[in-house]
């Protein structure tokens, strides 16, 4: 338990859950406020975005490389932080939000996931949020998401509806890539 | 030495960054989203649009270089230094300021490859449109430098650019048509284009223009006031601007119906050289080839048979309200890759259509079944010059059952009867006489 409460600590688990619970709870609000639907799924896209935002710091320590020379099985664990925070941000989000956002929420945690295992923490976040500005413009209120062909749909996933299996495998994938990635390598060094 | 510190700022800072990200996202999402049309004004108004993505970017960016000394751990170090604040970060703020700006022209110059292989001429309103967009991304680095160096935490970029897209489609999705709205007018981006025109034939009004500079460029002044502040009192001295620029602005903007206007030169007519004349708006001019071969079987079909025909047609700029007695009007077409989208039998179906007339709107038909009546007699009319009913005409209607039985009434009669009676038809629409139109085609025994 010790243990648990000094990683979570030490890794500023609770400044990054208050900042996901204020973000949604703004954005749900803002939801609140509008009648179009699909411009309400562009904003539960963005509570998920936020939450997984939030993840980032967290995913390396203050030296990763001393991190990696201690006597401690960090695979399993660097798994189930990635596992449990998009946990919390999907529960966190499906109670305000409707739309796919379990989707969403593990492609962007992957993919911030694989960020931090290649291009470090800092700058790991950059990875969603461009991918994600680059999808927004195939949403409301700017157009609307294309049918096909299918790298088209699988490279603006988020933006899919929910039951587009195109957008659901890229989802998963970037998902499972980014866990296992993550887990097997740690955080990238300090660039 | 300021300016070698610049130079060195725009190589080490985001200043690069933030151009090359602005670019390459910007055109990505040009290259696969704009039409082949060729209007430099659109491309602009489309950056504009895009701006909802491109400005939280530049927000989100700014944020990030204002946290730096945080994040490299030198505060403690920079703050020693003699210089006072705002000479030590002007530097910064203007690499940035540079970074931003050429991140959006830019991403315009990127557009151009789209537009200028159709490109008809260049709308001077083109230009303001552009540098507003320019300056308003300059307000979004300072913001960001100034809450980024102020809240220097990890989550500041995100959160702050989620925000910023969050807001500015929260006002979209609240106002509904935000985008000539007062508040709507005061974000960077701008939404689609004016109601009753497209944005081809379209400038924005000077007002609208002069509005939106002096509100962003106060809110960039107030960003660079809080960046640079050393102090609580500059802190809140540094909203005097953006309060000052609110002001001004405010009574500047034009009411929603004012700000745009339509562009002279764009709907200038470009006529054929040679007789008949087909028109088209300047803006259209590279699709005129693509109107001349129905524009000039339209004319032929109605000379061919009725008395005082027309022997022009053109294309207007926005729905047309009225008829002319020698010039046959047709709506606005969609035009992509210099030519009108619309199949040459669609084209000629719209000339047709009540004779070579436009829809009376001063009739005032409130029933249903006066209006498909109406309806009906212009496209009997326009089927019979036609010589035959086309299986699935466009619009303005669905073609009604009523039409086929109507035609062959007519089909009937005596062949200088038809000729006079759809002559007779033409005149009441150019008139815009109230009475039955298909009793005119179909006599009062007609089928009802």
């Amino acid at each position: 338990m010790r243990w648990l409460t000094l990683y979570l600590r030490s890794r500023s688990v609770p400044a990054a859950l208050a900042a996901v619970i204020a973000g949604t709870a703004a954005l749900w609000w803002l939801g609140t406020t509008i009648d179009d639907p699909r411009i309400r799924d562009t904003l539960a896209l963005l509570a998920a975005l936020t939450g997984v935002a939030a993840t980032a710091p967290g995913l390396a320590g203050a030296d990763p490389d001393l991190d990696r020379t201690a006597a401690i099985a960090w695979p399993p664990r660097r798994a189930m932080h990635v596992i449990l925070a998009g946990a919390i941000i999907t529960g966190l989000a499906t109670l305000t939000h409707a739309g796919p956002v379990l989707r969403d929420v593990t492609g962007l945690i992957g993919l911030l996931a694989l960020g931090v295992a290649t291009i470090g923490a800092s700058r790991a976040v950059l990875l969603p949020v461009i991918w994600t500005v680059f999808a927004l413009r195939f949403t409301a209120p700017l157009g609307t998401p294309p049918t096909g062909p299918g790298y088209q749909v699988m490279l603006t996933w988020m933006v899919q509806p929910g039951h587009t299996t195109p957008a659901t495998v890229t989802a998963v994938l970037l998902g499972l890539a980014g866990t296992v990635t993550y887990s097997v390598r740690g955080p990238g060094s300090r660039w | 030495m300021t300016a070698r510190i610049l130079r060195i700022e725009l190589r080490r800072s985001t200043a690069p960054w933030v151009a090359v990200l602005v670019v390459a996202l910007g055109a990505a999402l040009f290259y696969l989203t704009t039409s082949r049309d060729g209007w430099w004004i659109a491309l602009a108004v489309q950056e504009r649009s895009m701006l909802l993505l491109l400005w939280p970017l530049a927000l989100g960016a700014g944020a990030w270089q204002g946290r730096r000394e945080r994040r490299e751990r030198m505060e403690e170090l920079i703050s020693s230094t003699p210089l006072p604040q705002w000479r030590r970060v002007l530097p910064t703020a203007v690499a940035m300021a540079i970074g931003a700006v050429a991140g959006y022209l830019g991403t315009f110059s990127a557009g151009t490859g789209r537009t200028l292989p159709y490109a008809t001429y260049f709308s001077t309103g083109t230009v303001p449109v552009v540098a507003v967009g320019a300056v308003s991304m300059i307000t979004a680095v300072w913001l960001g430098l100034a809450v980024g160096s102020r809240y220097p935490s990890t989550l500041t970029p995100t959160l702050l650019g989620v925000a910023a897209v969050a807001v500015q489609v929260g006002i979209r999705g609240v106002a509904g048509a935000g985008d000539t709205s007062r508040v709507g007018l005061l974000l960077p981006t701008m939404f689609g284009g004016p109601a009753d025109s497209s944005m081809e034939f379209a400038v924005l009004t000077a007002r609208t223009n002069l509005s939106q500079v002096v509100w962003l460029a106060a809110v960039a002044a107030t960003g660079f006031l809080l960046f640079a502040a050393a102090s609580r009192r500059g802190r809140l001295a540094a909203i005097l601007p953006a309060v000052i620029g609110a002001a001004a602005a405010l009574p500047l903007q034009p009411g929603s119906e004012d700000a745009y206007e339509p562009d002279r030169d764009a709907i200038a007519r470009v006529c054929t050289p040679d007789t008949p004349l087909v028109c088209v708006p300047r803006a259209h001019e590279n699709a005129l080839n693509s109107l001349r071969g129905p524009a000039r079987q339209a004319l032929a079909l109605l000379s061919a048979t009725l008395p005082n025909a027309p022997t022009s047609v053109a294309e207007e700029y926005r729905q047309p309200h009225r008829s002319e007695r020698q010039t046959v009007l047709v709506q606005p077409l969609r035009v992509s890759a210099g030519e009108f989208t619309d199949p040459p039998e669609d084209i000629l179906w719209y000339l047709l259509d009540g004779a070579g007339t436009r829809l009376c709107d001063a009739l005032d038909l409130v029933a249903e079944e006066q209006l498909d009546r109406y309806l009906t007699a212009r496209q009997v009319a326009a089927a019979w010059l036609l010589g035959h009913l086309p299986a699935n005409p466009p619009g303005p209607a669905p073609l009604s059952p009523a039409t086929e039985p109507a035609l062959r009434t007519l089909r009937g009669l005596p062949a200088g009867e038809q000729r006079a009676r759809v002559a007779a038809l033409r005149e009441a629409e150019l008139t815009c006489r109230p009475g039955d139109r298909l009793e005119i085609l179909t006599g009062p025994n007609g089928p009802r």
